[in-house]
């Protein structure tokens, strides 16, 4: 409970109370290019709330770009703010894209094979290497045996652990037995300017190894950086829109990468079919074919063809739209699956109190809300009380598929472990 | 009886191509209303440039004598041949030096041709300049050469302060350095000359591209080439992140080998020497003047004015003329900022064509040709004026 699966509502929350009605199928609809803006921008909803909007959702650097592209669509009189938050946007992305591509350096230097992958590998392979899509963090990739040596030169190189008041080795311990980690191992690191790096050595059923190694250098910033390979850019955005439950407002980015990712991927047969392989094997089909179903429904080609009514995919595509009026308490994912807490109750059992104490300064170092377990139990049953049948489906369609993804069947080596 | 005015200059004046060569032919144009100009053209800064227009200086001056490097001793002698061949004998009634480079050999000429006046235009403050030349290379790791100039800074100074009391009359085209080289050497008389630029002629048949962001000048001068680097490095990327379609077009003459890499980046077009001006600030959206050192003022932006191309400059850049942020042109200096006013000035048409307008007016009111041209007749006064 790491808050991976926690609901965001509050912004769509906030975007009912403002009375506006840009949702997230409309938003990608536009910032995809697939339709215009609707409802179109007025006075009384100008690109500020817009820009408001899609901030909250993290992909700024895109709208601002696609309200550019729109004549017309910012007074002259406000063309000076907007150029200036534009540039703001872009700078941030670009700060974090610099301290990531360094990190990459750092390794590379160190001898230490590893990959830029989610936002970093969208924006090299998806926006020509540009700081024009929303990034929070960078992500980097390093085989299991290399990630300690990894984490030292990162370190070195002035990367500190995010999670200040737990150990890294407490830290590594609690992501093994987190639920809300589906099966994952990473840490996140940051600079003393404030930008994140998570390195990761766990990616659910992922070869890493072999993700490192088919990586490619791609211009990022104008420096070649290795990122993953297509196939794997889509798998891991599907990874992600799963690990966050469909929550439009949380998985807007992965279904615009994914897009991307699909496009790029109708060029390249053999890069597709890989992909449907490794999906079926890491256990992701279902949040491939959620993803293309979703993209489908606003309008874009992504070369699968629609998940038939009754499937995993189809009830997660559903669960997509569902959440669009009405966001999901997630925590009810717990009650579709005994994984999750069994994974629980073996942190609790091997660390007790500490193990607590760990979910409570993870959830603090992501900023995420610390609410009384008492209070969460008390929300889930009354969830669990008034929600309709057809959510429980949908429910239990993505508890099945995390525990696919969680449940590895590529385990990790022993001298991996060792490398700890 | 017309006068006789002897010009000293290591460029060959030109309306185009660098700023020295554009402030050596606006003087060249105001010395020629007042008298007869016999052109002596020093060629320690090298030969002239393809870009130079040969033929306008021709037009302008009665005589024109090039003096090689090796043969710089007998330039005196060289220069009377060439008063002898305009029919002027030995007769000088002033001498005009441009820049401190050619200042000895212009003392030389006033011992042979005794000018009742003699006046030295430095344009720049030199030892200013090598300061922040030394900064420069100091920043791009070259101690070596930073320590070269910081020693040469001290010889120069020198150098200087025993030729400024030589002349009659020193001028400077910044202000500032007026009044930092006057409190230095207070029985020198020191005014300010400022650069000027005359109207241009509309490129009417081409279309303006907002996204175009133009760079022009000479990119063997350092500041130009650390500015053009800086900008292509640091400013580009948010800008061409921000708007598809904002590029870089680079003109000028030079090819300095670090700069050439970065002039194949996306996004930058390099177009080198270019022949005409006037199509190249039609086309463009803005100017941007991107530099980081440098002295004196940049004949650029006043040249960008009289095209009325919206310019967006540093601090830097814009030192010696007297604007203001958001009144001529876009004052800015983090990469940050440098971009906005470059998104501003792509996006907003009326934001262009008002500072362009009031740009206009403002470089006919202090840096026109009839400007310049008084400052240097009230000089010249002593050896009268040539009737019109």
């Amino acid at each position: 409970m790491t808050g991976e699966g926690a609901v965001a509502g509050s912004v769509i929350a906030q975007r009912e109370t403002a009375g506006c009605t840009w949702t997230v199928p409309a938003l990608l609809r536009w910032l995809s290019g697939s339709a215009p803006l609707v409802p179109a921008l007025s006075p009384g909803a100008g690109w500020r709330a817009l820009a408001d909007r899609c901030d909250a959702l993290r992909v700024l650097p895109q709208a601002m770009l696609r309200l550019a592209s729109e004549p017309g669509s910012i007074p002259a009189s406000d063309v000076a703010e907007f150029s200036a938050r534009q540039i703001q946007a872009t700078v941030k992305v670009g700060r974090a894209l610099h301290f990531g591509c360094r990190a990459l350096s750092s390794l590379r230097d160190s001898g230490i094979a590893a990959a830029g992958f989610k936002g970093i590998a969208a924006v090299g392979r998806l926006h020509g290497g540009q700081p024009s899509r929303g990034l929070g963090d960078v992500d980097i990739l390093v085989p299991a045996s290399q990630a300690a040596r990894a984490l030292d030169v990162l370190q070195a190189a002035g990367y500190r652990p995010k999670v200040t008041s737990l150990g890294v080795a407490e830290s590594i311990a609690f992501a093994r037995t987190s639920p809300g980690s589906a099966g994952n191992e990473s840490i996140s690191l940051v600079t003393d300017e404030g930008i994140e790096v998570d390195l990761h050595w766990r990616l659910g059923a992922f070869d890493v190894d072999a993700a490192v190694t088919e990586a490619s250098p791609v211009r990022v910033l104008g420096a070649a950086v290795p990122l993953v390979r297509p196939a794997m850019g889509l798998l891991l955005s599907a990874h992600h829109a799963l690990r966050n439950d469909f929550v439009p407002d949380e998985v807007i980015r992965d279904m615009l990468d994914a897009g991307g990712w699909f496009r790029l991927l109708q060029a390249d047969p053999a890069e597709a079919a890989w992909v449907d392989l490794e999906a079926r094997r890491v256990g992701l089909d279902a949040a491939c074919d959620a993803c293309a179903a979703v993209l489908a429904d606003i309008g874009l080609k992504s070369g699968r063809g629609a998940p038939q009514r009754g499937t995993p995919a189809h009830a997660l595509a559903e669960l997509f739209s569902s959440q669009v009026s009405r966001p999901v308490n997630t925590d009810l994912v717990y009650l579709c699956s005994v994984r999750p807490s069994l994974v629980l109750l073996s942190g609790l059992l091997r660390s007790g109190r500490g193990y607590l104490r760990a979910m409570r300064a993870v959830e603090h170092a992501h900023g995420e809300s610390q609410v009384p377990i008492g209070t969460r139990l008390a929300r889930l049953m009354a969830d669990a009380w008034s929600l309709p049948w057809q959510r429980w489906r949908q429910l239990r369609a993505l508890a099945a598929a995390k525990d696919r993804v969680g449940s590895s069947r590529h385990k990790l080596r022993d001298a991996d472990r060792g490398a700890w | 009886m017309t006068p006789v005015i002897l010009m000293l200059t290591p460029v060959m004046p030109s309306p185009t191509g660098g700023g020295s060569p554009m402030r050596a032919a606006a003087i060249l144009e105001c010395l020629a209303r007042i008298g007869r100009v016999v052109v002596v053209h020093l060629e320690c800064w090298g030969g002239t440039p393809e870009v130079a227009d040969r033929s306008w200086c021709r037009e302008r001056a009665s005589a024109i004598a090039v003096v090689q490097t090796r043969r710089l001793a007998d330039m005196v002698s060289i220069a009377a041949d060439a008063l002898a061949a305009a029919g002027m004998g030995d007769r000088v009634d002033a001498m005009y030096v441009f820049r401190q480079i050619v200042a000895p050999s212009g003392l030389a000429c006033r011992e042979r041709f005794a000018p009742r006046v003699s006046v030295l235009d430095l344009d720049d403050d030199e030892v200013q300049l090598d300061r922040f030349l030394a900064s420069l290379r100091r920043e791009r790791g070259d101690a070596e050469g930073a320590a070269a100039l910081a020693a040469g800074m001290e010889r120069r100074q020198a150098k200087r302060a025993i030729l400024l009391e030589r002349f009659d009359r020193v001028f400077l085209s910044n202000p500032a350095d007026v009044t930092s080289l006057q409190r230095a050497h207070p029985s020198v008389q020191i005014g300010f000359l400022p650069n000027v630029v005359a109207r241009a002629r509309a490129a009417s048949h081409v279309a303006i591209d907002p996204y175009r962001m133009l760079f022009l000048g000479t990119l063997a001068y350092l500041p130009n080439e650390d500015g053009v680097a800086w900008f292509i490095r640091e400013v580009l990327p948010l800008v061409r992140a921000s708007q598809a379609g904002m590029r870089l077009r680079v003109a000028g003459v030079g090819q300095p080998q670090s700069l050439m890499p970065m002039l194949s980046h996306d996004g930058v077009d390099f177009a080198g020497e270019v022949p005409e001006v006037a199509p190249e600030y039609a086309a463009a959206g803005m100017l941007v003047v991107p530099l980081r050192a440098g002295s004196g003022t940049r004949i650029k932006i006043l040249e960008s004015f009289r095209h009325g191309t919206a310019v967006v400059s540093t601090t830097v850049g814009a030192a010696g003329l007297d604007v203001a942020d958001g009144e001529q042109l876009l004052i800015a200096d983090s990469p940050e900022a440098i971009a906005q006013c470059c998104l501003r000035l792509a996006r907003d048409a009326a934001l262009r064509q008002s500072l362009a307008a009031r740009a206009a007016e403002w470089v006919e009111r202090h840096h026109s040709l009839d400007v310049m041209h008084g400052i240097i007749e009230t000089a010249l006064r002593p050896i009268g004026a040539a009737p019109e």
